[in-house]
């Protein structure tokens, strides 16, 4: 008789347990194998996809080999200090102007993080980040010839951020008229964009649905590039407004 | 008579002790079927994603390597490329100096002309001979449309009296 009373709180517990210590893990678990099931189908469902555009994305780059070489001049996956020094140098002293100084900051190297699109939310995207090196080129010479080297720095083949200048005119102690020498200032940015290996293609976001790249802001740089470098323009004014 | 009612009050009560027994029972083997369920429906969903793997396993092998590095390499470079090109960075420095040339009054000589393109400001110090000029020297960049401010800076007499001012311009 007293057993038969035992009968409805032992089961009534034993199936509490069973709710609470299996069931409700075991079904935790299928909505998250469940999850991972729609995502890994999405995945098999676009891997067809992906390998086709890897491909035909190949073969766009391939049949561009010159807007490759644009790109990677425009944006080197190392920091060529060289170049960047020498180009300087040349554009300066072929508009007669003597240099002076030049410093740039290999070790203050920061993160310019503007390439990551809004679409991609991958770690391997992320990593797509351009390195800053400050430049400084400090110059002297006439105001002609700093406004000739100035206007052609616009022009050079690679990404730069010119973010300031100072022209000043030299005038020696002692002497009331201003000499005809100016000082150069100015302050670029340059950039590299580091190399990196890329874990799976499932997680670039591009490859699920472009066909093609859009080449034209090649054509716009590259176009940009070829404008007639000094527009030698003389509007009413003071021609040297520095004498 | 009493002993009768009293005997079916009892009998009812247990009759409903004994259903209320059955019923858990009964709920404790159906819990025990529906964990029993999910064990099998857990195992079925471990065969399909070993299976779903597998067939991503098989096209792994193109998903990664030199050829997408390259790809995402010039797709970074092109991104940023275009960017830059509609970014506010592009001003052409010979702008500048057209508008020196054309704003400074040839009674006032430059001394010194700062630029910066990234907090969109230029202080201008200038030297004339009188504080007429400075006034108009003033005024001619807050004509022009490019400037959307110009603020007075300091104001001195160099060591042969000529009047060395400053003002600083945002455009």
């Amino acid at each position: 008789m007293s057993l038969k009373i035992l009968i409805f709180p032992f089961f009534s517990l034993l199936t509490l347990f069973l709710i609470i210590g299996f069931l409700k893990p075991d079904l935790d678990i299928i909505i998250e194998k469940m999850d991972t099931i729609d995502n890994q189908k999405i995945l098999v469902e676009d891997s067809d996809s992906i390998v086709k555009h890897i491909d035909q994305l190949t073969s766009v780059v391939n049949e561009n080999a010159e807007s490759k070489k644009m790109l990677f001049t425009y944006l080197p996956p190392v920091f060529d200090h060289e170049s960047i020094i020498d180009s300087f140098n040349f554009l300066a002293t072929d508009s007669s102007l003597y240099v002076n100084t030049i410093t740039l900051k290999q070790d203050s190297a920061v993160v310019m993080n503007n390439l990551v699109d809004a679409n991609a939310s991958s770690t391997d995207l992320n990593k797509s980040k351009v390195s800053i090196i400050p430049f400084s080129g400090e110059f002297t010479g006439s105001y002609q010839d700093i406004k000739t080297f100035l206007s052609q720095l616009n022009y050079t083949n690679r990404f730069q951020n010119i973010n300031s200048f100072s022209l000043e005119s030299q005038q020696k102690s002692g002497e009331t008229e201003p000499s005809n020498i100016i000082k150069g200032i100015i302050n670029i940015d340059y950039g590299y964009l580091k190399d990196f290996s890329v874990d799976s293609a499932v997680k670039v976001p591009f490859l699920r649905d472009r066909e093609s790249f859009d080449l034209s802001p090649i054509t716009t740089f590259k176009d940009k590039m070829t404008e007639i470098p000094l527009p030698v323009v003389t509007i009413p004014g003071k021609e040297n407004p520095f004498k | 008579m009493e002993r009768t009612i009293l005997n079916s009050a009892e009998n009812e009560k247990k009759k409903s002790q004994f259903h209320s027994s059955m019923i858990i029972v009964i709920i404790f083997f159906l819990t025990l079927f529906v964990w029993g369920g999910m064990k099998w429906y857990i195992k079925t969903l471990d065969d399909t994603l070993s299976q779903l793997q597998s067939q991503l396993d098989g096209v792994s092998e193109s998903f990664h390597g030199n050829r997408v590095d390259n790809l995402v390499a010039f797709h970074d470079r092109l991104d940023f490329m275009k960017s830059q090109l509609e970014g506010p960075m592009n001003t052409k420095l010979i702008d500048f100096f057209l508008k020196l040339e054309k704003l400074v009054l040839p009674e006032v000589r430059i001394k010194k002309y700062e630029v910066n393109i990234l907090k969109r400001n230029i202080k201008v110090t200038g030297v004339t001979n009188s504080f007429k000029y400075v006034a108009q020297q003033m005024s001619q960049f807050k004509a022009d449309s490019f400037f959307t401010s110009v603020t007075a800076g300091d104001f001195d007499r160099d060591e042969v009296g000529q009047i060395v001012f400053s003002f600083n311009t945002q455009f």
